[in-house]
C-alpha cells in the first residue's frame, strides 16, 4: 500500500476512535463564552505609535536619536518574556534578507500577517517579543528574540480593512543560517542564546542512553535564533539520531554496516533551509559488528581527515559522525579487514 | 451571525474540529475546540456566513494547538519510545498501533500540519494555506517533505525487522 493512502486510512482510523461528547462540549462552549463576555476586554492592539529609529527608516519619519515615542506594547501573550522595552530597532545579526510581497518572488517561507493583530503573528512564529508601530496608512512590525535582539522588521499599508504585507527584512546568517561561533567545522557544543534553553531537546525527551553529539543556534526563517541539538542514541542494531527542539525534532536513523548514512537533512531544520545549501555534511557509519577499522573524509583538493570513533558504554560496537564543509567533501572512507570503500553523498544510505 | 446560526456552525463542525486537534497532537482537543468556538462567537459580527466561519474555524484551530505546543514544556515523543505513560501525553494516544502516526509526531509542525489538513480532513491546498497561514507554495513544500521523511523513516523501521 502506497505510503499516502496508508497514512489517509490510519489518520481516519485514529480520528474515528477520539468519541466526542458533543452536549458536554456545547454547554463547556457556552459556559467558556459567558466567563469572557463578563471579563473586562485588555487592549485594543491598533493604537498608533512612534518609535525612533526603526519608524524612522521605514516610514520616513525624522526623529531625534534617543527620543522615544510612544510604543504599542501588548502585554498579552505571548506574555512570559515579554519586554517592557519592546524591540531594539537595528539589526545585529550578520546578514539580513529581504523579502518583496509584489509577487516577484516564492519566498513565502515568513509571510507577516497583522489580520489578527501583531501578537497573534509573533505567536505563529514564536517571537517572544514583538512592537507594532502605525503611521496612518503604513505600518511597521518588529519581531524579536527573548533578549530584544531585532529578528524581523516587516512594513505593511493599509488596504480597506487589512493590511498589506510590503517588505520583511529577516535575519540570517553568513553564509547560512547558522549563527557565526569558533569552531562551527567541528561537533560539539558551540553553546546557543538562554533565551532558547526551555526548549532544547533533552535526554529526557529520547530514549535511555541517548549522548549529546552537537549544539548549537541557527537563524529560522522568520529570523529568530533557536538552539539546535543534535542527539545520537541505540535503536536495536541501528544507531537513532534525533536533532531539533523538544517541540520540533526530526529523527532518522544510522543502518548498520560499511555504507555511510547521509545525516546533512537533519544536521538543520528543512523548513529554514529551503532553497539554501548546507553549509555542512554530516555523515554516520554505525559498525555493531566490529568490521570498521577506520573512517575518514577527503576534501576536493585530496586533503584526508581521519575521524576517531565513539564506543558508549551499553552499546553495540562502535560509531563515527563526520562533519564535513558541505562544498567542500568529496568522499568518505571507510576502510574494513578486506579493504577501503570511498563514498560520495550520492552512494549513502 | 445570530445565536442559531452559531448553535448551527457548532454542531456541524465541532466534533470534526476536536477530531483535527487530536491530529494535531493536542493535549486536550475539546479545550482547544472550546476556545475556537468562543472565538468565533467574539468575531461573529464579521463572520457572515458559514463559507468564511469554517475557514476561520481551522485557522484557529491550528494557531491554537501550535500555540499550545510552543507553551508545553515536556516534548512529545516517538510512540515507539515511550516509557512512561504519565509524561503529559497527549489526548491522541497511539500506544503501539502504528509506526506511521508515531513518525507523523515527530515530524515537525507545519509538515504534520499540512499531512493532516491534506490527508484527514482532504482540504484543497488553498484552504490548508489559509489554515496554516502560509502560501500554498509552502504547502506543497511542507507536505512533500512530510511524506519524504515518513517514507525515510518507514522504510528504514521496515527494513530493520
Amino acid at each position: 500500500m502506497r505510503l499516502e493512502e496508508r497514512l489517509t486510512r490510519e489518520l481516519h482510523d485514529e480520528a474515528d476512535a477520539h468519541a466526542v461528547d458533543l452536549t458536554r462540549l456545547y454547554a463547556g462552549t457556552r459556559d467558556r463564552i459567558a466567563e469572557q463576555a463578563a471579563a473586562p476586554r485588555n487592549r485594543s492592539w491598533a493604537r498608533p505609535a512612534l518609535r525612533a529609529a526603526a519608524v524612522a527608516a521605514g516610514l520616513g519619519v525624522v526623529v531625534s536619536a534617543g527620543v522615544l515615542g510612544v510604543r504599542t506594547v501588548d502585554r498579552g501573550e505571548p506574555a512570559a518574556q515579554m519586554s517592557e522595552e519592546g524591540v531594539n530597532g537595528l539589526f545585529e545579526c550578520p546578514r539580513q534578507r529581504t523579502i518583496p510581497f509584489d509577487g516577484s518572488t516564492d519566498d513565502d517561507g515568513f509571510v507577516p500577517s497583522l489580520d489578527d493583530g501583531p501578537a497573534a503573528m509573533a505567536r505563529l512564529v514564536q517571537a517572544p517579543t514583538y512592537e507594532l508601530a502605525i503611521d496612518g496608512e503604513r505600518a511597521v512590525l518588529l519581531l524579536g528574540n527573548a533578549d530584544r535582539t531585532l529578528a524581523s522588521r516587516s512594513t505593511f499599508a493599509r488596504a480597506g480593512d487589512r493590511w498589506e504585507p510590503l517588505t520583511a527584512t529577516v535575519c540570517s546568517g553568513e553564509p547560512s543560517i547558522l549563527v557565526p561561533v569558533e569552531g562551527a567545522g567541528v561537533l560539539g557544543d558551540h553553546g546557543g542564546p538562554p533565551v532558547d534553553q526551555q526548549r532544547a531537546l533533552e535526554a529526557t525527551d529520547l530514549g535511555p542512553g541517548a549522548v549529546r553529539v552537537d549544539d548549537r543556534a541557527y537563524y529560522d526563517a522568520s529570523g529568530l535564533v533557536h538552539r539546535r541539538s543534535i542527539w545520537v542514541e541505540p535503536c536495536g542494531v541501528r544507531l537513532c539520531v534525533s536533532a531539533g527542539r523538544d517541540d520540533s525534532y526530526a529523527r532518522t536513523v544510522v543502518k548498520g554496516g560499511t555504507r555511510p548514512t547521509d545525516l546533512t537533512p537533519v544536521f538543520l531544520p528543512a523548513d529554514d533551509m529551503v532553497g539554501q545549501q548546507p553549509p555542512f555534511a554530516l555523515v554516520g557509519v554505525h559498525d555493531p559488528e566490529g568490521e570498521v577499522t577506520a573512517v575518514s573524509w577527503t576534501s576536493r583538493d585530496g586533503r584526508t581527515t581521519t575521524v576517531p570513533p565513539s564506543r558508549e558504554q551499553g552499546w553495540a560496537g562502535q560509531h563515527w559522525l563526520v562533519l564535513a564543509p558541505y562544498d567542500d567533501l568529496a568522499g568518505v572512507t571507510v576502510a574494513t579487514a578486506a579493504g577501503e570503500e570511498v563514498f560520495t553523498l550520492a552512494d549513502m544510505n | 451571525m445570530d445565536d442559531e446560526e452559531f448553535d448551527a456552525l457548532f454542531f456541524a463542525h465541532a466534533s470534526r474540529l476536536v477530531r483535527l486537534a487530536a491530529l494535531l497532537g493536542a493535549a486536550d482537543p475539546e479545550d482547544v475546540v472550546q476556545e475556537a468556538f468562543a472565538k468565533v462567537y467574539a468575531a461573529r459580527h464579521r463572520l457572515d456566513d458559514q463559507a468564511r466561519a469554517v475557514p476561520y474555524l481551522n485557522r484557529v484551530v491550528v494557531n491554537e494547538v501550535r500555540d499550545r505546543h510552543r507553551r508545553s514544556s515536556v516534548a512529545r515523543r516517538a510512540a515507539h519510545l515511550l516509557a512512561d505513560p504519565d509524561h503529559g501525553l497527549p489526548a491522541f494516544d497511539i500506544g503501539d498501533r502504528s509506526a506511521v502516526l508515531a513518525e507523523l509526531r515527530a515530524l515537525p509542525p507545519r509538515q504534520r500540519e499540512a499531512l493532516v489538513l491534506r490527508y484527514w480532513l482532504d482540504l484543497p491546498l488553498v484552504s490548508i494555506a489559509d489554515a496554516m497561514g502560509v502560501r500554498e507554495g509552502t504547502v506543497k513544500s511542507q507536505i512533500s517533505r512530510g511524506l519524504a521523511a515518513l517514507s525515510v523513516a518507514l522504510g528504514d523501521v521496515e527494513e530493520g525487522r
